[in-house]
């Protein structure tokens, strides 16, 4: 573009006309023909002359009120991308001239796209992305499902699975594994406690596991009467082992045992979610194969090429039914469930992540509507421009093409934002997901298929934007805009931005409403009593592994507790197996009652099944409602016991009081009923209570141990103390996860924790831009309304009519969102079910105080544009008319 | 309608008011012949109707392409971009054979008008 174009453009851009470009061609043509002549004829005022003529031009000649016919076809012959450049550069020049509008709109797109991006990396992520196994799609658990407990992912029996993996042909490979915890020690170096997990040989390998240094299990290693041989995790590898390449070889002690390193793994090697620090082979004694008796494994399995999960669930039924009949006593009741890896792995997060990301999604659509109506009002404001342009033979199509080269230079630059945006986002997502219990790993997540996504968002949020102001474009008539004289009032562009504002009140509605429902459940998830007091009571674990003789455990817990008891400040102290709240079900086992008949197989009631020292109950303040607590006298010599909880009677023993009714338990010992305890919340709050049987840990020994100590002031100070007195008793026995009990209670709320804040910050967020969407469509109304608002007054109205006027107007647009939001909201809260504690989906009182305050924020976003227009001066108004 | 024409020489307004409705059209006779035997480009029309005038015919520049656009609307001029070598891009406008056809008609109802006025008002002209 040459100087005298430029200059021609600058002086139509300064009176807010445009011309075609050949006109501004061919206009810039004559002024330097005439600058030349000028010049030529050795006068000095050149310049001075082609701008006067220029000042002089009377472009509104050019315009269709003179009936200026089209200059030529050029503006709207070829292709639509030529000029395309030259509408660009315009552009950028228009949004340099409104930086205050354009940093508006690129900052809400910019927001609106980080935010969607980051939330679908995340979704990408821990959804969609493919699971780090080779043909992870083979990949599946085998679980053992209790059909009348509706337990579809139970543990499996050993006899069960080496039946079914022999018998089957759906499978190329299978293995058992479970997670577990295990006392190691080494170089003289105090002894740790490490999770891990005992796995068949082929485990790691059926996971594609590849060692950092050293070499996977063999077959060999998981002989019974081969030497214990270890894997260890990079992370474990450099802490414990300073990263040194001789730790390979090293000999070890595993819950007292020798034991060899002979690899190390990459710590983020997980089999089926299952992560740890060790593995360790899992030894299946041979007469295992046969054990009829216990669940305690999990099963991985490699599907066979073709072979699909259906498939081998139908296969496996079969199989399955054939044990129930060899092993009717053990097996009614049960059948195999084959649930794909990636199936198990994202089942639970799903609802809770498509929520989220569904409420990011309406977010930028609230976005996008603001952003819309914001171009409405600029191309209103742009009306006899657009006038102009039809006249000299734009199409609207070109027209349209303008408003969608503007939008895409917006909606661009908000994307590079959003892009740069989510690439920070990403990480406090990531690691808030993580701590909600979503492992993710944050180095890979914003990845091509994200950027992708972020490419594909603002490709979408360039037509959702432009669409409104293009189509305001194409039905622009010379004639009437012109007429207007530039004020831009349009019944349509009103129109629009009116069903604009609604739906964006009607998508806050249906976040603002998701969020108070996870936000109530949650409030009812921490006022749920969860039947104990953990106020003031630090816990700790110690894990007796290994050949401990069950007396000599009994004596350390006894030593320990003596010497928890002595500490100055601890009021009480004792001992669980299975900490409530702690994320570990604990055993459950079904029982008979021995004064009833026994029921079929498959029928026989069953109870979570706990171990504890006498003083648990007065130690959490369980109430105990009947009978008496355990005593030191109830020892491994002396007449077995049992105390059972409300529930436990409710079911079992309605009518008649429990105490002195024995149990038989599934492996064949017999307790007396001696005492009733409240219930406690046992796997998470809000869980319906089940039946517990408690038994004392002097009769029922197994190596986990919880200590809780009551304390009378903070119960964390003595942490060291408990450490020490521990280690008087054993050097050996390390201690792990000393924390109070209310931690723990807190943390097992992370997740309804996490998911109502989340939300709650989107609520907030679209509650804001709904508000602000209100805001700018009154005020613009208002603007535009000056000389109605001010004849009206002149009239006798009372700028108290005028206000109502306004705010009835909308009003009604907030109403008509809010209630299409409530509407639309019960079926997408149905989808939140899973998440929701103590409150329905379709709340009514939640849907109401959701919309009061929608409303509310509707009405202060009108009332304040709404006080503009009664301060109209009726005489001003009038003159200017 | 204004044709865009304004008469720099006439010193009374009220006289250029009478002259602009009478002269209702004179822009696209001007125009029309002097394309006649030339094509000529917008600039170039202008500098002749100044300099053949003697600067008493003085078109605003943007209003004379404003004609210039009406009268191509009507088929009577036909417009083409030209690119010499060593000059800028312009767009010579020529006269097509339903333009000379007016020109024609139009010098005869000029000239007609012409002598009504020299007969009545006493002026005359080379």
């Amino acid at each position: 573009m040459n100087d005298w174009q430029l200059r021609v453009r600058r002086h139509l851009d300064t009176r807010g006309l445009t011309l075609a470009p050949a006109v501004v061609d061919e206009l810039a043509a004559h002024l330097e023909d005439a600058w030349e002549a000028r010049r030529a004829g050795e006068t000095d005022d050149a310049d001075a002359f082609a701008a006067a003529a220029l000042a002089r031009a009377d472009i509104p000649a050019l315009a269709p009120r003179h009936a200026a016919p089209p200059p030529a076809p050029e503006p709207v012959a070829g292709p639509m991308w030529r000029g395309l450049a030259g509408e660009v550069r315009h552009t950028l020049r228009q949004l340099r001239r409104a930086p205050v509008f354009t940093a508006a709109v690129v900052a809400v797109l910019a927001l609106g796209i980080g935010a969607t991006t980051a939330a679908f990396a995340v979704v990408h992520a821990a959804l969609l992305a493919p699971l780090p196994y080779a043909d992870a799609d083979r990949l599946v658990l085998v679980w053992e499902h209790n059909l009348p407990r509706n337990r579809p992912r139970n543990v499996i029996n050993p006899g069960n699975y080496f039946a079914w993996s022999e018998r089957s042909t759906s499978f190329e490979r299978t293995g058992l594994f479970t997670p577990t915890v295990a006392n190691l020690a080494s170089d003289g170096q105090p002894p740790e406690e490490v999770r891990g997990l005992a796995v068949e040989p082929q485990v790691l390998g059926m996971v594609g596991a590849t060692p950092l240094a050293g070499r996977l299990f063999t077959e060999a290693d998981g002989a019974a009467s081969a030497p214990r041989t270890l894997l260890i995790s990079e992370g474990l590898w450099r802490r414990r082992f300073g990263g040194a390449p001789d730790a390979i070889g090293r000999a070890v002690v595993l819950n007292g045992e020798p034991a060899t390193i002979v690899g190390v793994l990459p710590t983020t090697i997980d089999v089926a979610g299952f992560r740890g620090e060790f593995w360790r082979t899992a030894t299946l004694p041979a007469e295992a194969r046969q054990s009829f008796r216990g669940r305690s494994l999990m099963a991985l399995a490699r599907l066979k090429p073709g072979v699909g999960p259906a498939a081998a669930q139908q296969e496996l039924s079969a199989i399955f039914q054939r044990l129930v009949a060899e092993h009717p006593d053990f097996n009614t009741g049960w059948t195999l469930n084959v649930v794909p890896v990636h199936e198990q792995l994202r089942s639970e997060t799903r609802p809770a992540l498509w929520t989220l990301f569904g409420a990011v999604v309406a977010v930028l659509l609230i976005a996008c509507a603001n952003v819309a109506a914001l171009l409405l009002v600029r191309a209103a404001g742009r009306r006899h421009e657009l006038a102009v342009k039809v006249s000299l033979g734009a199409r609207p199509v070109h027209l349209a093409r303008q408003f969608f080269v503007e939008t895409a230079v917006l909606v661009g630059a908000g994307g590079l934002g959003g892009a740069a945006l989510a690439a920070g986002l990403v990480r406090v997502v990531a690691a808030t997901a993580s701590d909600a219990g979503v492992p993710i790993a944050t180095a890979d997540v914003l990845d091509g298929t994200a950027l992708l996504f972020a490419a594909a968002v603002t490709a979408v949020t360039v037509l959702v934007c432009g669409l409104g102001p293009a189509l305001a474009a194409r039905s622009t008539s010379a004639a009437s805009a012109l007429r207007e004289g530039g004020r831009g009032q349009t019944g349509g562009g009103q129109r629009w931005r009116g069903w604009l504002v609604a739906g964006e009140v009607a998508a806050a509605m249906l976040i603002l409403s998701g969020a108070a429902l996870l936000g109530r459940s949650y409030v009812a998830l921490q006022e749920v009593a969860p039947g104990f007091n953990p106020r003031q009571v630090l816990t700790a674990r110690v894990s007796r592994m290994g050949p401990h003789a069950q007396a000599a455990s009994v004596a350390f817990t006894s030593e320990v507790l003596a010497r928890l008891r002595a500490l100055p400040g601890v009021t009480a102290a004792a001992g669980t197996s299975f900490l409530p709240l702690d994320g570990n079900l604990g055993i459950a086992s079904s029982f008979l009652l021995a004064d009833r008949p026994v029921p079929p197989a498959g029928e026989r009631p069953s109870a979570d099944y706990r171990p504890v020292t006498p003083g648990y109950f007065a130690a959490l303040q369980i109430p105990v409602h009947a009978g008496r607590d355990f005593r030191d006298a109830d020892g491994a010599d002396r007449p077995r016991v049992a105390i059972v909880n409300e529930t436990f009677v409710r079911q079992f023993s309605p009518d008649v009081s429990p105490l002195g009714r024995r149990l038989t338990d599934s492996l064949g010992s017999e307790q007396e009923i001696v005492g009733v305890v409240g219930d406690v919340t046992l796997s998470s709050l809000g869980a319906e209570a089940r039946p517990a049987i408690y038994l004392p840990y002097a009769q029922q020994t197994i190596g986990a141990m919880t200590f809780v100590i009551r304390t009378a002031g903070d119960p964390a100070a003595l942490g060291p103390a408990l450490s020490a007195a521990v280690r008087a008793v054993d050097p050996q026995q390390p201690v792990s996860d000393i924390r109070p009990l209310e931690t723990v209670v807190a943390r097992s709320l992370t997740r309804p924790r996490v998911a109502s804040a989340a939300l709650g910050l989107f609520a907030a967020a679209a509650l804001l831009l709904a508000a602000i969407g209100v805001y700018g469509v009154v005020a613009y109304g208002v603007a535009q309304r000056r000389a109605e608002f001010g004849v009206r007054l002149a009239l006798g109205a009372q700028p108290g009519d005028v206000m109502r006027l306004v705010l009835r107007q909308s009003m009604t647009v907030v109403a008509a969102g809010v209630v299409t939001g409530a509407v639309l909201s019960v079926p997408l809260a149905s989808a939140l079910r899973a998440l929701l504690y103590g409150v329905a989906p379709g709340d009514p009182s939640t849907l109401l105080a959701v919309g009061a305050l929608i409303a509310g924020a509707g009405w202060l976003a009108s009332y304040l544009p709404a006080r503009r227009g009664t301060r109209v001066d009726p005489v001003e108004t009038l003159r200017a008319g | 309608m204004d044709s865009g024409i304004s008469y720099s020489s006439m010193s009374s307004q009220s006289a250029a008011d009478i002259l602009r409705e009478a002269k209702k059209g004179s822009a696209e006779l001007v125009i029309l012949a002097l394309l006649e035997h030339t094509p000529r480009h917008g600039y170039e029309l202008a500098a002749r109707i100044d300099e053949d005038s003697n600067g008493a015919l003085s078109y605003n520049f943007a209003s004379l392409y404003a004609t210039l656009y009406k009268l191509e609307e009507r088929g009577l001029v036909q417009g083409r971009w030209v690119e010499r070598a060593g000059q800028r891009r312009r767009r010579y406008y020529r006269l097509t054979a339903a333009g000379a056809s007016l020109l024609g008609r139009q010098r005869e109802e000029w000239k007609q008008f012409v002598l009504a006025l020299g007969r009545i008002a006493g002026i005359s002209f080379a």
